[in-house]
């Protein structure tokens, strides 16, 4: 019944989510034809040595396959530009009663521990944010026909995954925060500000940090070796699971 | 903890802070009574609740409920699993209707009366289909009193669960209460700053001051413990009258001299008697003024 309640309290924003990535990548999908058309502009920019034209040069060699533009467009734009926005607002908000804090004596007078009523909001958070993620980069293979190409399902599968386990990061951030502070506001503003800070700083020292989250994000490694970055991927998990302990530890002292 | 005690609490502490919000709360809770609990807004009472159910951790002290620590978390949730909760503000979960909040508490107690779900959604007059949020303050008051009721618990913890309503409506939550006790055998902790609700529906009370209990026992002995002494002089009152009485809370007034007295009157009396005063009225006191004088701030 815990789930039944938490779901009806966070239905909503799962499906806004859920509808805008997917008219995203159905958006990501509908623009490869017109993508297509700009990759001989590759060719102009060849005697430019610039960092930029360098960087817009690989972006549009790169978008010369299908499999290239997908990644390029939705992994490694999109997706993770909109994902971290939603995987923070799927953990943002009162962990008793995510629906305005109405119902939070109510909720705290039922015969369930704290530990339960939180791993049941964070396990449907995290089960929403798969969801989100996994249903909306299906629309890329199920559409592909429609601009005659196809889009393998286990690429979407592991791609997918990528940007769950970082995503799940950060709303177990939010999570965290949540267990601090009533309001949605809060934990959605300082986890989203963590992520812009952590993003900048990996942009500013790229070239001295041997991991990027980024780069775990989109899952650069396996586009671009096939193989999978376990050890970065079991990391991405062990900080979740340590963020969402703490907030076990957190709510568990709270007084209400 | 005594057989007949189902909730026991002692010396129980608890600060905000630099705040004191219990200081030093020490109660006995008779199995099968209803038991007041009574004090102004801001005496200690939702606090003292909150840490029986586990809601707030007390700073030292201890406060016992069907004879397990409440501070324990996972005698805790024992605790609730027997325990049915009524806030002051009735707070219910808005988005829901009806019918879907009586499926999801009674999918969480295990002991969930449905007969007496389906009695009271008549009785009350409770539309099944209507979402919370559209429900009148009387509705909603007897909504939550209705999800403790046929929670099927032994223990009800009811925070001022007359708050907002009408007189009517009051009298008919109160009704259900008492009826409810009567056939259930439960036991309930009524938590009011209402001393006429706590005088129609307790047996027992604590009154409640500042964070401590100030009187606690069976409404009837605490009624019998306390007199009201009027001394009339055929002059002024004397002068020395006071302090020779030795008791607090005097009020003179021209010829009359009157205070209250607990435990033994007749000492009292006795003092009392050697003033030559020219009448001695004894009378016994309301519950109300034994509340007064209770928790009258001190000079």
């Amino acid at each position: 019944m815990l789930w039944y309640k938490a779901w009806l309290e966070t239905r909503l924003r799962f499906l806004v989510a859920l509808g805008l990535l997917i008219v995203a990548a159905a958006g990501t999908v509908a623009g490869y034809p017109s993508a297509r058309e700009l990759t001989p502009l590759a060719q102009n920019l060849e005697s430019m040595s610039t960092e930029m034209a360098q960087q817009i040069r690989e972006s549009l060699a790169l978008q010369g396959s299908y499999r290239g533009y997908i990644w390029v467009r939705w992994y490694d734009d999109n997706l993770p530009l909109l994902g971290t926005l939603f995987a923070i607002v799927l953990g943002s908000g009162n962990v008793i009663t995510a629906a305005g804090g109405r119902g939070n004596l109510f909720t705290l007078a039922l015969p369930v521990s704290r530990d339960r009523l939180l791993g049941v909001r964070a396990g449907l958070g995290l089960a929403q944010w798969f969801g989100v993620v996994l249903i909306s980069s299906l629309t890329i293979p199920v559409l592909s026909p429609m601009v005659g190409e196809e889009y393998g399902l286990v690429e979407t599968i592991v791609h997918s995954v990528h940007m769950f386990i970082v995503g799940a990061v950060f709303l177990s951030l939010a999570v965290l925060l949540s267990t601090i502070f009533s309001d949605v506001w809060r934990p959605l503003l300082i986890t989203a500000a963590a992520v812009v800070l952590w993003r900048s700083c990996e942009y500013v020292l790229r070239d001295l940090l041997p991991w990027s989250l980024a780069g775990l994000m989109t899952g650069k490694d396996y586009f671009a070796t096939g193989s999978l970055p376990w050890t970065d991927l079991s990391l991405g998990i062990g900080v979740s699971g340590l963020l969402l302990y703490l907030a076990s530890r957190l709510f568990a002292r709270r007084d209400f | 903890m005594p057989e007949a005690s189902i909730i026991r609490c002692t010396e129980l502490r608890k600060t905000y802070g630099s705040q004191e919000a219990l200081r030093g709360m020490t109660f006995d809770v008779p199995r099968g009574s209803v038991f007041g609990f009574l004090g102004r807004n801001g005496a200690g009472k939702s606090t003292t609740m909150k840490i029986m159910l586990g809601m707030v951790h007390p700073t030292s002290g201890a406060i016992e409920v069907f004879g397990v620590a409440a501070n324990d978390p996972r005698a805790s949730v024992a605790i609730r699993r027997r325990t049915a909760f009524v806030s002051e503000e009735k707070d219910l979960y808005d988005y829901m209707s009806v019918e879907q909040l009586l499926r999801f508490a009674a999918g969480l107690f295990p002991s969930w009366r449905a007969d007496l779900a389906t009695h009271y959604v008549k009785s009350f007059g409770i539309p099944r289909q209507h979402r919370i949020k559209s429900l009148s303050q009387g509705t909603r008051t007897k909504l939550a009193l209705l999800l403790g009721l046929a929670t099927g618990a032994e223990l009800l913890i009811l925070d001022e669960p007359t708050t907002g309503l009408d007189p009517a409506a009051a009298e008919a939550v109160l009704h259900a209460i008492i009826g409810h006790v009567s056939q259930e055998g439960v036991t309930v902790f009524l938590s009011s700053h209402n001393i006429a609700e706590i005088d129609q529906a307790a047996d027992h009370l604590a009154i409640v001051n500042n964070g401590q209990v100030v009187v606690t026992g069976a409404i009837d002995d605490v009624r019998e413990s306390y007199r009201r002494v009027r001394l009339v002089f055929d002059g002024a009152v004397p002068q020395h009258a006071v302090r020779m009485l030795g008791i607090e809370g005097t009020s003179c007034d021209g010829r009359v001299l009157e205070f209250m007295v607990k435990g033994d009157a007749e000492r009292a009396l006795l003092k009392a008697r050697a003033l030559r005063p020219i009448s001695v009225d004894v009378a016994p006191v309301t519950l109300k003024e034994i509340f007064l004088e209770s928790v009258a701030p001190e000079a």
